[in-house]
């Protein structure tokens, strides 16, 4: 228990000494400084991995709480450091009672992908990753297995508390961020704090999002990113919050776990990204540093995949290339983004994706249609017919968003509705790239990863109660500042 | 705001039919008695069962043994090997010059063996008979913490011997 309690304070509190060094204040820095404390402890840890030195678990903890008492240190001395000890505290104080609490719970949720997760987690924290093959690298990544290596240090299979602390931080970051959303709209202080309670209830009531509160494995962190990645990006252009620093760090902490979360996850990442990156609301800073962090990490791990494979005598995947490719393009794009000439273009890039993605899967189904057709029927009886432990959850989220889109306006949306209406081409995509359909039942992966969606997604309808009805646009569609906003629809 | 109390109220109202109708792993709030996962996943799930195996059983009866494979073929295949070091809770590998599917040690005694997967009296699971474990009988059946196994070969089966007992024939291995 010792050690867990030290991994996640560790953790939780280097994450809350970056965004107060970076100018963040109040009680959210207790759960967005955990997640943005595990990008922290992820990407120390992959660069353990990737370099070749000791994966020993005690060494990433270590350089993870060197990282924050550094960057703390140097806020205080030059006098960023503007919290008090009160956040501080608490955030001790919840981490300590949510680890005791969940380990003597004991409540698990698992798949046979559980137990791979403990296996490449095993080998890092045992200091063996040679024996690591590559398609587990490739299928378990870093990120969840870098949390179970400490627990083999005491022979533990793993930290029973890590999953619930990343439900219950994405709970509180969606509360913050719905509530900061309604800031400036018609709602009064009362109903922006019923809105953030509603959304809430309405995430932590769903069967799904409890399991994976204490599933072992990476769909919860990789949904808990997600969130963070676009709420912060939403607040700052929506809300002008975290202007700066916080919404760089915010997003380059986000963007690391995602990518080394999920073996979609680059992909996913990039097209969440996109529209914070054609966003002419951000600064050039805001819009190149988080994408060129998706490129140096995604072109970082999977250019040491391919080194692995070639060292090995065999075939680099059609995937590790396409990643490598992925990772060089967001590196080499990032400098152009913000290039006067290339602006005009920039608008045309969102929707051109989104139709792009479309079109990928009409040609993927054209060459062969049962893997599409197969999944789509499996997909049908998931959701509809509650194969897949989703009860009727997604098919109303669905059509709330589908509802809101058709009904509502609001300025700048498209960069919360983005991720979510992309997500279903993405998805039958991955099927054609992994080349196998989709199953029905509880163990298909679609069926699991559409929790990645989930809390985006009710981030949308949270914000959407500010949002105006479309035949009243004319009177409401304004911005706090008064300023020519953009419908976002 | 309505909507979305609708939505949590039917998010409510169907949990706990999802709850009883979800099996095995796929509860939201299961409890168990067990903390170790394998252990949890590999008596519910004949796929874990059977794919850690050799580890779960090592792991059980002889934790912190030393492994004897073979040094100059490439056997085991590498995924004994990584579950052995993950989950058996081995202290680690002795490579020797043997072959360990014809490596037959003349003074085996095979009725002495330990079926470290097998309750008593209870016929093996198809799926649990590509492993036995041999170890010499003491008062001490159970934990045989810090002892040596040479692994050896039978068909489709994992076979591994507690070298006390066969050590004329290991001593004779070379490095």
């Amino acid at each position: 228990m010792i050690l867990e309690a030290i991994l996640m304070l560790t953790v939780g509190l280097t994450g809350l000494a970056l965004l107060v060094a970076s100018g963040v204040s109040g009680p959210i820095l207790a759960p967005l400084g955990f997640l943005v404390g595990t990008g922290v402890y992820i990407a120390l840890g992959s660069l353990q991995i990737v370099s070749g030195v000791s994966t020993n678990p005690l060494w990433t903890m270590g350089a993870t709480a060197a990282t924050g008492l550094v960057v703390g240190a140097v806020a205080r001395w030059k006098g960023r450091w503007k919290s008090g000890l009160m956040v501080p505290l608490a955030t001790v104080l919840i981490i300590l009672v949510s680890v005791w609490a969940f380990r003597t719970l004991n409540f698990i949720g698992w798949h046979s992908d559980s137990i791979r997760y403990l296996l490449v987690g095993s080998l890092i924290g045992f200091d063996e990753t040679d024996f690591v093959t590559i398609s587990l690298w490739l299928t378990r990544v870093s990120a969840y297995p870098l949390f179970v290596a400490p627990a083999r240090l005491v022979d533990e299979s793993f930290f029973r508390s890590f999953s619930p602390l990343v439900a219950l931080s994405t709970c509180a970051n969606l509360a913050w961020l719905v509530y900061e959303s309604l800031r400036g709209t018609v709602l009064s202080q009362a109903q922006r704090r019923w809105g953030a309670v509603a959304v809430v209830l309405l995430l932590a009531t769903n069967h799904r999002f409890v399991w994976n509160g204490f599933y072992v494995n990476a769909h919860l962190l990789f949904a808990a990113h997600m969130l963070l990645l676009v709420g912060a990006g939403w607040l700052r252009i929506h809300q002008r919050l975290f202007v700066g620093a916080p919404v760089i760090l915010i997003q380059s902490a986000a963007v690391i776990a995602l990518v080394l979360a999920r073996p979609e996850g680059a992909l996913m990442t990039a097209v969440a990204l996109l529209p914070f990156v054609c966003s002419t609301r951000l600064t050039k800073l805001e819009r190149t540093i988080p994408l060129a962090v998706l490129g140096l990490v995604t072109l970082t791990w999977y250019g040491w995949v391919a080194t692995l494979a070639i060292a090995a005598g065999k075939a680099v995947e059609f995937s590790v290339v396409a990643m490598v490719a992925l990772g060089i393009a967001a590196i080499a794009a990032a400098p152009l983004v913000v290039w006067q000439r290339l602006s005009p273009l920039i608008r045309h890039v969102l929707p051109a994706v989104e139709l792009l993605l479309w079109v990928a899967l009409l040609a993927f189904t054209l060459r062969d249609s049962d893997i599409l057709t197969d999944s789509v029927s499996a997909t049908i009886d998931n959701i509809a017919r509650d194969k897949a432990s989703w009860g009727s959850s997604l098919l109303i989220l669905m059509s709330i968003v589908i509802g809101l889109l058709l009904f509502t306006t609001q300025p700048e949306r498209r960069v919360l509705r983005y991720p979510v209406t992309t997500f279903l081409p993405l998805a039958f995509l991955l099927a054609y790239l992994r080349d196998g359909s989709y199953r029905d039942g509880d163990r298909d992966s679609l069926a699991r990863m559409f929790i990645h969606a989930v809390p985006v997604t009710i981030l949308f309808i949270g914000c959407a109660l500010g949002a105006t009805w479309r035949l009243r646009r004319n009177t409401h569609a304004v911005s706090r500042s008064g300023e020519t906003v953009e419908d976002g629809a | 705001m309505g909507v979305i109390v609708m939505a949590t109220i039917t998010n409510l109202a169907q949990f706990s039919a999802i709850e009883s109708r979800a099996r095995g792993g796929y509860k939201a709030l299961q409890q168990y008695a067990e903390t170790d996962l394998l252990k949890i996943a590999a008596k519910k799930n004949p796929t874990v069962r059977h794919r850690y195996a050799e580890a779960i059983a090592m792991r059980r009866v002889a934790p912190g043994s030393t492994i004897v494979i073979p040094s100059n073929i490439k056997y085991p295949h590498s995924a004994l090997k990584v579950q052995l070091i993950a989950f058996g809770g081995i202290k680690g590998f002795r490579k020797l010059d043997y072959d360990p599917s014809r490596f037959r040690p003349k003074r085996l005694d095979w009725k002495r063996q330990v079926r470290a997967k097998t309750p008593k009296g209870r016929r093996p699971h198809y799926l649990e008979r590509k492993f036995v474990l041999l170890a010499e009988k003491s008062k001490k059946k159970k934990r045989r913490a810090g002892s040596e196994f040479i692994l050896l070969k039978r068909g489709n089966t994992d076979a591994f011997v507690e070298t006390s007992l066969i050590a004329r024939e290991v001593g004779k291995l070379k490095p």
